[in-house]
Formats: structure tokens, C-alpha cells, sequence
């Protein structure tokens, strides 16, 4: 008898770990499964209000926006429900208002957070299970547009003027390849903003925000030894520095006529001897970082920022909002922005900024017929109008045009970003247009050894051309 | 089921069947995938379109690639370091619990394997916070002792950080092979033990000359899977520095990953992941072969 339940024991063990095993050697599977659990959540209220259909159509018919919109598309975003930055709350407020407004519209969302979502978006782009609308950067459009693989937004866009005009300038700069306007722009956020803590600056004895690179430096000196961290950095994830820092600082060297020659291979390149020069600055700026900069992740910076062990970091317009959301009331309360000062003897000037829309929403090319008019419908939307004025209450600066802002309600920090935003010079981001091998390769993995001291300017130049030139 | 009563031909099909479903399993899960990857290593794809056929270019490419050769150095460090550290240590205590005098084996040997059952990722993150340069437990001990002139950025220093990240890894695994040796000592007959110590054979003497050309066999076994196993490290780098500074800790499945998913270039990808196969059979089979030699010598 005993040995009988032994062996329904083992059995079941056996079966246990196998199913383990399954699981494990499944991994590939799992994000369908996940999609699917999605997909039916978000479906869910599409079909509580199915059965409303005659009232729908009534409401159709009475307003002018919702002129019988009916179809169905899915889309692949990373703007989390529960994410309370503005980017993602204002996204779904735009996105619940249209679905009230058109109730016979059904959209499938998929969700996946930032961090992961390139990565996810090559393993579907990879298994053929892209959905009909996605997000991306511009480093991806060659490979979706050449492919056949998207269709192009703008010709859809300037069909209806009221929708072109309602972008800012500069808004479809990170979407075009080959002539075309092939995304619709959903932000405009600079990638570099000078946050500073004011109590520290005037205890080091500095008055103002530096206007020159040389009153930086000297700056940072008084801060140093004051025993204060002068800069903040935290680039374990390899991105920080280059992307939120070192990029507009080469914009101080370098134009946007350079970029754009580098990236079409029209004679830049990285070892021009002016991004040679902004590599050397950047690398002398790195003595004021903290010296565990390159295992410190962005969070922990912005942890000695708010633990009063940093007088200032440079970040991405995001950071503005990390500190409105999450810095102690008494930082908060004497924490100011401002532009990254220019170089004296250099062509650029303070207001250069790498800045841009980044992500762009793109349209698979087998939408069509109604699920594309739907589609676009939606996209109009989540990227302008009301949807734009939401998002800078909300804390952050969309690509559509707003109307009536009253600077007075806004955050007094995000304000400050607001105004400073506009006098902003915005260039290319260079991990968001140059191929993904170099941008958000050999560009982020030298930086780090730049600023760590284990890499000359000159090295790391040629190392970087060298990736360019094979991916040109 | 013994090998008598496999007598009838219906039983030796049912046996087959059953055996079948593994195999076949095994197959397609292994097998199949092992193939395409092969195949995608000779092809130009962006992961989006057709995979465009390009010989061996990029064997050829990722030869000549200096980064190629720096991680792949990293990963053969490592693999080596972690070989010598687990399977070595693992051994040392396994003779040590041998040791009749020892009390309390049972808690030694829960405390040792515990990390084994962890996660790697967590214990990568553990150790992130005890090498942390402020408020890291390392630092904080050395400070405590008075030695601050041993403080270093643990995980900053390009010179030391490669050896730096070895530890936690050789710590957690230590477990594993331990328990794997001691099960292996507990199966030698008592009596070996005993006529060697009629003859006069003590402790360390007992331990080289009979416990180790005993469980050799095991050992072998260790070594394999431990030097095959570090071929494939990935969670602990990402949570301890995510290959860094530049890529100075980055190993060959982490750069894999960077070439699949970051830059969707799976051609290559699939080519780098390819090569850590062909270094991991090669390690093995040198192992097979340097400690096989020995084996028949004696």
C-alpha cells in the first residue's frame, strides 16, 4: 500500500517538474499569452457597451466627430494604466474620451513598460506578430518603411488641414526617412535640462545658473569643495550619459547640418576633429560626476540629488516630472532648470538642445478601409487637441499645439521647463536617427569607458566611425 | 522494470513509445531551434523581411570585431575563475565534512547550498548593494576595521571589476557542487576507508589518495557542467553592472542579446549565439579529454 502512494508521489513530482520544465523552455511564448490576457481586459468594456449599439448610433449621428466610426485595430504601446507621469495619463484620458465618443470603435491595447519594449518589439517584428499600430524611433523606420512594412501617416495627415497645423515645428523631424513623414509624433521633450538645487549653489557661494561652460566648471569646483557631489550621474544602463548629457553637449561643437551629414554619409564624421574636442570636454567634465557614476542607475541619481548629496544633474525633460513627483517637499521647494551653458570659442550656443518627439506612433500597411479611418481617427486624438493641453497640466510637453495655457496653473518647476523649452534650438537626438549599433551601441558602451578615463576622445572617435561606417 | 521482463515484442514497442515522448520533445525543443539558429547565422536578417543568405560573412565580421574577442575573453575569464573557484572550493568542503570530529553537518551543508536555490538575478542585486561605493557592506566593513585604504569603486575600476563580479557568482554556486561531491564520497565503501586506516593513511592522505580518485568521475561531471554552465552567464552581469564600464564585464550571451534584441540584428545574433556553443563543446571536450588521460594513468 505505502509503496502504491509512493508512486502516486513520485508521479506527481514528476509531472510537477516537468511542467517546470515547459515553462522554461516556453520563454518565447509567454508574451502572446500575456497579449492575450490583455486583450481580453481591454476588451471587455467594448463589449459591455456592444449591446447600446442604437443609442451609439444616435449619438453618431448628432456629433460630428464620431460620423459613424466603426472598425476595429490594435495597438502596441508603453503607456501603463496605473503609470502616473503625464506622458501615460494623458495618453489614456485622450484614449477613454475617444472611445465614449465612438463606442463601435474596438481597440485591443498592448502594453508593454519602456524598458522592455524594444525588445519586444523586435520579438514580434521578428515572429510576424505586429500589430496595426505600434511606437517607435526613428533608428527602426528604415526596416519598417523599406520593407513595406508600414505605411506612410503624412499623406493621410495633410488630407485634413485642421490635423497638419495642430503639430509644433519640428514635430515629424524624428519620423522622416527618405522624404516621407511616416509616424505621428505624440511628445516634444528635450533631452537635456540643467536641475539644480539653489540652496546648495548659494551655500558653495554661487548666485545664478552658470551661463558659460567656464563658470560651470569653476561651479563645479566650489561645490566640490564644499564636499558636495557637484554633478549627479547614474549610468549603469549605459544610456544616461550619452543620451541626456553628452548629446547636447556636442551640440555645443557640432551642428545640426554635421549630424545630418554623419547620419546620410554626406563627409561628417565622429572623427571631425570639432566632436574630437567634445568628446575631450565631456571627458573633463566627468571629474565633477560622483565616481561610482557607472554603476549607479538613473533612480539612484536622482536619489543623491534628492538626499541634498548632489547640487545638480543633467536629465531629460522627464526628470523634471521625477522631481515634481517624487522629491522631498524642501529640495523641491529650491530646485530651478536650466539650459546646459555653451562653450566659449565653440559655434553652439546654450539654446542648442538635443530634443525631439523620439517615439512615434507608425500604421501597419495592411490597415485599411474602415479600420484605418478608425485608426487614424484615434491617433488625431492621442496626439492633438485637447490632448495636448492635458498633457502640460499634466507635466509634460506633447508634440500637438495647445491653446489658452495659463502658465500659472502649471507646477512652478515644469513651468520654468515650459518657458525655458521654448527658447529651445531643438536637434536630432543621435540614438533616436543613427542605427541602433551605433546610437545605442558602440555610443553608449564608449561613453562609459570615455568618462571612466579608460578611453581617449581620439579612440573612442575612431571606434565609433568605424561601427558607422559599417552600418552606413 | 527489469531487463528479464522485457521478454514480448509488445512490451519493447510500448517501452520504445513511452522513450519516444521525450525524445521527440527533446527534439523540437532543442534540436529544431539549434537548427534555425545555425541557419539564421548565415543570413542578413533585421528580423522584419526576408532573411537574405550570406555564407559565413558573418563569422567572418564578427572575427575581426575587437569587441567580439574582449567579451569572449571576459566569458573564458570568468568561466575559468568560476571553474576553479565552485568546483575547487566545492571540493575542499566536501573533504572537509568528512571529517568525523565535525558537529552540526546537517546546518553546514543547508548554509552552504542556500544560495544555490536563489535567483541569480536577486543575488546579483544583493551584492550590487554590498559593493555599492557609499552605503555598500563592504565598504562600510573596511571602514569599520580601518582599512580605507582597501576602499575602492568595486564595480567602477575597469582593473578589478571583471574579478569583482566572479565572486557573488562563485559564492552562489559553491552549493551545488558540494552537494553534488558529497553524495559522490558517501558512495565509496566504508572499507576502503577502513583498510586505509589500518594501513596508517591520515586525513589529508585519505583524501588524496582515495577520496579523489574515487568521485574523479564526478568531478569530471562538476567541472563540465560548471565551466559549460558559466559559457551562458547572463542574470548576474545584468544586475551587477549590465556589462559594464564599456564592456568590461559583458559576456558572450549578454552581447547575443544586444545584437538580437537591441540592434534587431539577428543574423548576427544568432552567429554570436552559435559560437558560444561551439567554445562551450570545446571546453567540455578538452575536460573530457585532460582529466580522461589521467583517469587511465592511474
Amino acid at each position: 500500500m505505502r509503496k502504491k502512494y509512493l508512486a502516486i508521489l513520485l508521479a506527481t513530482a514528476m509531472t510537477v517538474s516537468l511542467a517546470g520544465c515547459g515553462g522554461s523552455s516556453d520563454q518565447g511564448k509567454e508574451p502572446a499569452q500575456e497579449e492575450s490576457t490583455q486583450t481580453q481586459e481591454e476588451s471587455t468594456p467594448a463589449q459591455e457597451e456592444a449591446p447600446d449599439e442604437s443609442q451609439e448610433a444616435d449619438a453618431g449621428s448628432s456629433e460630428e466627430s464620431s460620423e459613424g466610426l466603426s472598425g476595429s485595430f490594435s495597438i502596441y504601446h508603453m503607456h501603463g494604466e496605473d503609470d502616473t507621469t503625464g506622458t501615460a495619463a494623458a495618453f489614456w484620458k485622450a484614449a477613454e474620451k475617444f472611445q465614449e465618443e465612438n463606442p463601435n470603435v474596438n481597440i485591443e491595447f498592448v502594453f508593454t513598460a519602456h524598458d522592455g519594449y524594444q525588445q519586444k518589439l523586435t520579438t514580434m517584428m521578428a515572429g510576424e506578430e505586429l500589430t496595426d499600430v505600434w511606437m517607435t524611433k526613428g533608428d527602426m523606420l528604415p526596416s519598417f518603411a523599406d520593407t513595406g512594412t508600414i505605411q506612410a501617416a503624412d499623406q493621410y495627415i495633410k488630407q485634413d488641414s485642421e490635423w497638419a497645423n495642430a503639430y509644433l515645428d519640428g514635430a515629424f523631424a524624428d519620423c522622416t526617412y527618405d522624404g516621407t513623414e511616416w509616424g505621428v509624433p505624440m511628445q516634444m521633450q528635450a533631452n537635456t535640462i540643467g536641475i539644480y538645487n539653489e540652496a546648495i549653489f548659494e551655500e558653495c557661494g554661487i548666485d545664478a545658473w552658470p551661463e558659460t561652460w567656464t563658470e560651470l566648471l569653476e561651479d563645479c569646483e566650489k561645490i566640490k569643495a564644499k564636499g558636495y557631489i557637484p554633478i549627479a550621474m547614474g549610468n549603469k544602463e549605459q544610456w544616461v550619459a550619452e543620451s541626456t548629457v553628452f548629446n547636447t553637449y556636442a551640440y555645443k561643437y557640432v551642428d545640426q547640418e554635421w549630424f545630418n551629414s554623419l547620419a546620410n554619409n554626406q563627409g561628417a564624421k565622429f572623427t571631425d576633429e570639432a566632436f574630437v574636442r567634445a568628446l575631450a570636454g565631456f571627458q573633463e567634465i566627468a571629474q565633477y560626476f560622483n565616481e561610482d557614476m557607472n554603476s549607479l542607475d538613473q533612480d539612484e541619481m536622482y536619489a543623491l540629488y534628492y538626499n541634498k548629496q548632489a547640487a545638480m544633474f543633467f536629465n531629460g525633460a522627464w526628470g523634471v516630472g521625477n522631481v515634481i513627483g517624487n522629491c522631498p517637499e524642501d529640495v523641491l521647494a529650491t530646485t530651478h532648470v536650466g539650459l546646459m551653458p555653451a562653450v566659449e570659442g565653440e559655434a553652439g550656443t546654450k539654446y542648442d538642445t538635443a530634443a525631439g518627439a523620439g517615439w512615434n506612433y507608425v500604421i501597419h500597411s495592411r490597415l485599411q478601409g474602415d479600420d484605418l479611418t478608425a485608426c487614424l481617427a484615434f491617433l488625431k486624438a492621442v496626439s492633438t487637441g485637447d490632448y495636448a493641453n492635458d498633457a502640460l497640466q499634466l507635466g509634460f510637453i506633447s508634440s500637438g499645439k495647445t491653446t489658452d495655457v495659463d502658465v500659472s496653473t502649471l507646477h512652478p518647476l515644469f513651468a520654468e521647463y515650459y518657458e525655458l523649452a521654448a527658447t529651445m534650438n531643438n536637434c536630432s537626438i543621435f540614438d533616436v536617427v543613427l542605427p541602433a549599433e551605433v546610437g545605442s551601441g558602440v555610443l553608449y558602451a564608449d561613453t562609459q569607458q570615455l568618462i571612466a578615463g579608460t578611453m581617449t576622445p581620439e579612440d573612442m572617435a575612431a571606434d565609433c566611425q568605424a561601427v558607422m561606417e559599417a552600418n552606413y | 522494470m527489469n531487463i528479464r521482463e522485457m521478454r514480448n515484442k509488445k512490451q519493447k514497442i510500448g517501452i520504445y513509445l513511452l522513450v519516444m515522448i521525450p525524445f521527440i520533445y527533446f527534439i523540437y525543443v532543442m534540436i529544431v531551434p539549434l537548427g534555425t539558429s545555425i541557419y539564421y547565422s548565415l543570413t542578413k536578417w533585421k528580423g522584419i523581411g526576408e532573411a537574405q543568405f550570406v555564407g559565413l560573412s558573418n563569422y567572418a565580421t564578427l572575427l575581426k570585431t575587437g569587441d567580439f574577442w574582449l567579451v569572449t575573453k571576459n566569458t573564458l575569464f570568468l568561466s575559468l575563475v568560476c571553474t576553479l573557484g565552485q568546483v575547487g572550493i566545492a571540493l575542499l568542503i566536501a573533504f572537509l565534512m568528512t571529517i568525523r570530529r565535525l558537529k552540526l553537518k546537517a546546518f553546514h551543508r543547508a548554509v552552504i547550498f542556500f544560495p544555490v536555490v536563489m535567483a541569480p538575478i536577486v543575488v546579483g542585486y544583493v551584492w550590487r548593494f554590498i559593493y555599492n561605493s557609499n552605503y555598500g557592506l563592504l565598504n562600510a566593513f573596511l571602514r569599520a576595521i580601518g582599512r580605507e585604504d582597501w576602499i575602492r569603486f568595486w564595480l567602477d575600476d575597469q582593473n578589478i571589476v571583471l574579478k569583482v563580479v566572479s565572486i557573488p557568482v562563485i559564492w552562489q554556486y559553491i552549493g551545488l557542487y558540494m552537494v553534488i561531491l558529497m553524495s559522490a564520497i558517501s558512495a565509496i565503501p566504508q572499507e576502503v576507508f577502513e583498510c586505509a586506516e589500518i594501513d596508517g593513511a591520515t586525513g589529508v592522505k585519505k583524501s588524496v589518495y582515495i577520496t579523489l580518485p574515487m568521485v574523479w568521475d564526478t568531478l569530471k561531471i562538476c567541472i563540465i557542467l560548471c565551466a559549460g554552465g558559466t559559457m551562458k552567464i547572463y542574470d548576474h552581469l545584468v544586475a551587477l553592472t549590465n556589462g559594464g564600464p564599456g564592456r568590461a564585464t559583458e559576456s558572450l550571451a549578454m552581447y547575443s542579446y544586444e545584437y538580437t534584441f537591441k540592434f534587431g540584428n539577428f543574423g548576427m545574433g544568432a552567429t554570436i549565439a552559435v559560437s558560444i556553443l561551439v567554445l562551450a563543446l570545446l571546453i567540455s571536450g578538452l575536460v573530457q579529454i585532460l582529466m580522461g588521460r589521467r583517469n587511465k594513468g592511474e
